[in-house]
C-alpha cells in the first residue's frame, strides 16, 4: 500500500511541474483570448482572423517565431477588444455615461445562467464523442496529459492518440455551433 | 452540395488546426516546426480562424471540466489533479 501511494504522489508531483510550465507559457495568452473583454459576436470572429491574419503578414518572423501560437492569441485578444473600444466611443455620449455604470458583462445573472448553460452543452457534446476519443480528450483536456503521456497510460500509438484527438476536437468544433463558440465564454 | 463542400474545407482545416494546437502544447517544437505553423497560417484567413477557435475551444472545455474522467486507472489521482487545477486557478485570478 505505501508503495502505490508513493508512487501515486511522485506521478502527481510530475505532472504538477509539467502543468506549472504549461501554465506559465499558455495560461496568459489563452486566458485573455478567452476572457470577455475579448469576446467577439459570432460573426465577427472571422474578421478577427483577417485582422490578424493582415497583422501576421506584416511581421517578419523573427518577431513572432518563439511563440506563434502565444502570439496569435494575443494579438487575436487585442483586435477583438479594440473593435470593442471603438464600437463603445462610436456610440452617442448620452449612452456612453450608461455603458460606464453597466456592471461587468460576466457579474450579470443572465450571463451566469448563459454561462451554465454553455457549459452543460459541452460536457454533453463531449458526453457523445466516441469513447475512446472521449477518453483521450478528458486526459488531454482534465489531466493536461501530453497526447505521448495519453497513448502510453492507454497503450496506443502516438499517432493514434493525436488522431482521436484532432477528432474530437473537430468533432466538437463542428458541433458546437459558431455562436456558442466565437460568443463571449469567460470562466 | 455548397454547403457540403464548406463542411468539408472546415473539417480539414479544423483538424489541421488542432493538430498545430496539439504539438505545439505538448512538444518542445524547434524553430522548424514554429515556421513551419506560421507558413500554415499564413496560408489562408480559414487556418487563422479555426487556429483561434480551437484556442477558444480549448479553454471552453477546460471551463467546462467537471465530469470524473472515465479512465479506470488512478482515480485517486484525477481528483487530487482537478483539486490541485482550482487551487492553481483560483491563485492566478486575484
Amino acid at each position: 500500500m505505501p508503495d502505490t501511494h508513493e508512487g501515486m504522489a511522485r506521478s502527481t508531483s510530475i505532472r504538477d511541474g509539467r502543468l506549472a510550465s504549461w501554465f506559465i507559457e499558455w495560461r496568459g495568452p489563452i486566458r485573455k483570448w478567452l476572457s470577455s473583454r475579448s469576446s467577439v459576436p459570432a460573426a465577427d470572429l472571422d474578421d478577427v482572423a483577417q485582422e490578424v491574419f493582415l497583422r501576421l503578414l506584416r511581421y517578419s518572423d523573427d518577431i513572432v517565431i518563439d511563440n506563434p501560437q502565444g502570439y496569435l492569441f494575443r494579438v487575436a485578444a487585442n483586435v477583438a477588444s479594440e473593435w470593442r473600444e471603438r464600437a463603445r466611443l462610436r456610440r452617442p455620449h448620452d449612452q456612453n455615461w450608461l455603458h460606464d455604470l453597466q456592471i461587468e458583462p460576466a457579474n450579470e445573472p443572465e450571463n451566469a445562467v448563459a454561462r451554465s448553460a454553455l457549459r452543460q452543452h459541452v460536457r454533453e457534446a463531449v458526453d457523445q464523442l466516441p469513447p475512446r476519443q472521449r477518453t483521450a480528450l478528458r486526459l488531454h483536456v482534465n489531466d493536461g496529459l501530453t497526447y505521448m503521456q495519453i497513448a502510453e497510460r492507454l497503450g496506443l500509438s502516438y499517432r493514434a492518440v493525436m488522431r482521436d484527438l484532432t477528432r474530437a476536437y473537430s468533432r466538437l468544433r463542428l458541433q458546437l455551433s459558431a455562436e456558442k463558440l466565437d460568443g463571449s465564454n469567460r470562466c | 452540395m455548397m454547403e457540403q463542400r464548406d463542411r468539408a474545407r472546415i473539417s480539414l482545416a479544423s483538424k489541421e488546426a488542432a493538430e498545430w494546437f496539439i504539438r505545439l502544447k505538448d512538444t518542445q517544437p524547434s524553430r522548424a516546426d514554429h515556421r513551419q505553423y506560421l507558413s500554415w497560417l499564413r496560408a489562408s484567413p480559414s487556418h487563422m480562424a479555426e487556429a483561434l477557435r480551437i484556442g477558444r475551444m480549448y479553454g471552453l472545455l477546460r471551463c467546462s471540466q467537471s465530469a470524473p474522467n472515465d479512465v479506470p486507472q488512478e482515480p485517486s489521482n484525477v481528483v487530487e489533479m482537478s483539486a490541485d487545477l482550482s487551487r492553481n486557478r483560483r491563485h492566478t485570478d486575484d
